[in-house]
């Protein structure tokens, strides 16, 4: 007859060993460290894409969310909502037609916005714009914006180091 | 003969593992949360004066002003092969063998930013003082087609510039944007 091996020695290799976290937990540290200093308040301004790439500036000056009017390549944005395409541009006239309706119409809902719940209507607009775009249209853009009772112009960009 | 002492002294010190895994599971929310709202790409914004849009009665007011005030009007243009320094005047001269050039050329393919800034501040010293109320703005303008970044680019300089020492000292902080007549 075979030799039974002993039940009890059988179950005494197989301990519990406990998964050691702390190098883990250092990590982790290190990176909530880092999210914490990166941490902004503030709502994203801009909705990227590949048409839409921001000079860059020397200015500090930080930015507060406003209506944005954008320029990309191929379109014109107000509020992230599509106006217009580029080509649609009247070649022989600085305003720019359906973009100067648009924030006439704005203008008013906020001006009505002002009267019905006090929301002051500060005349500020962000001009989001792509770096290649032409200063012609920009020009016109600015114009149109100017016209339409937003005369405070700002022009977005992205910070140096 | 003594007694042996009690074992169960030694059973106090006993070693019990630090649990983290309550604070693991927090780090683990935490993350994600704050990965979203982190700001990867720093934003700044550039400050441009207009005139407000016409109407009547201010209409009538500006043009008050305008004939009381003495203007400079600095205008900064340009140009694809450089830039143009002038004013309502006219426009200041580059080099003299090159009379329909621009005031500062281009070098090679860039554009010669510290030229103009050494130029802007002579413009700036001579007139200072003289009594003109727009003596901290500056007129941009450009070409039809050249593109935006040039045009951030040259408002970066014109803004700011650094003396020798390193400060950051103010040229022609008001910036207006102007069209080619």
């Amino acid at each position: 007859m075979a030799y039974t091996p002993s039940k009890s020695k059988k179950h005494t290799t197989l301990y519990h060993e406990e998964l050691n976290l702390t190098s883990m937990m250092d990590a982790m540290t290190i990176i909530l460290l880092f999210l914490l200093k990166t941490f902004s308040t503030s709502d994203a301004i801009i909705s990227p894409s590949s048409d839409l790439r921001l000079p860059y500036s020397l200015s500090t000056e930080a930015p507060h969310k406003d209506l944005t009017v954008s320029v990309t390549q191929e379109n014109i944005l107000v509020s992230d909502n599509r106006v217009m395409t580029v080509s649609e541009v009247n070649p022989n006239s600085n305003a720019i037609g359906p973009l100067f309706s648009e924030l006439s119409r704005r203008a008013t809902e906020a001006k009505q916005n002002e009267i019905d719940y006090g929301i002051p209507f500060n005349n500020e607009v962000i001009v989001v714009a792509d770096e290649n775009v032409p200063f012609q249209l920009l020009f016109r853009v600015i114009y149109t914006c100017g016209s339409s009772e937003y005369n405070k112009l700002r022009l977005l960009t992205i910070r140096e180091k | 003969m003594a007694f042996k002492p009690s074992m169960r002294a030694h059973n106090k010190i006993q070693e019990i593992p630090l649990d983290i895994r309550p604070v693991m599971n927090l780090m683990v929310v935490l993350i994600p949360v704050l990965l979203y709202s982190a700001e990867f790409v720093k934003l700044s914004i550039r400050e441009l004066n207009l005139p407000p849009a016409a109407s009547a009665e201010n209409a009538a007011q500006q043009d008050d002003l305008k004939e009381k005030a003495k203007r400079f009007g600095l205008t900064i243009l340009v140009s694809k092969e450089g830039f143009i320094i002038g004013n309502s005047a006219g426009y200041l001269t580059g080099e003299a063998e090159m009379q329909d050039g621009p005031t500062i050329p281009k070098v090679g393919d860039e554009y010669d930013y510290a030229d103009l800034v050494q130029k802007l501040k002579d413009v700036r010293e001579k007139i200072q003082g003289q009594g003109f109320v727009d003596e901290k703005s500056v007129i941009i303008s450009a070409e039809a087609d050249i593109p935006y970044k040039y045009i951030i680019k040259l408002i970066d300089n014109v803004t700011t510039y650094e003396d020798e020492d390193g400060t950051q000292k103010e040229l022609f902080p008001q910036i207006n944007i102007g069209q080619v007549i």
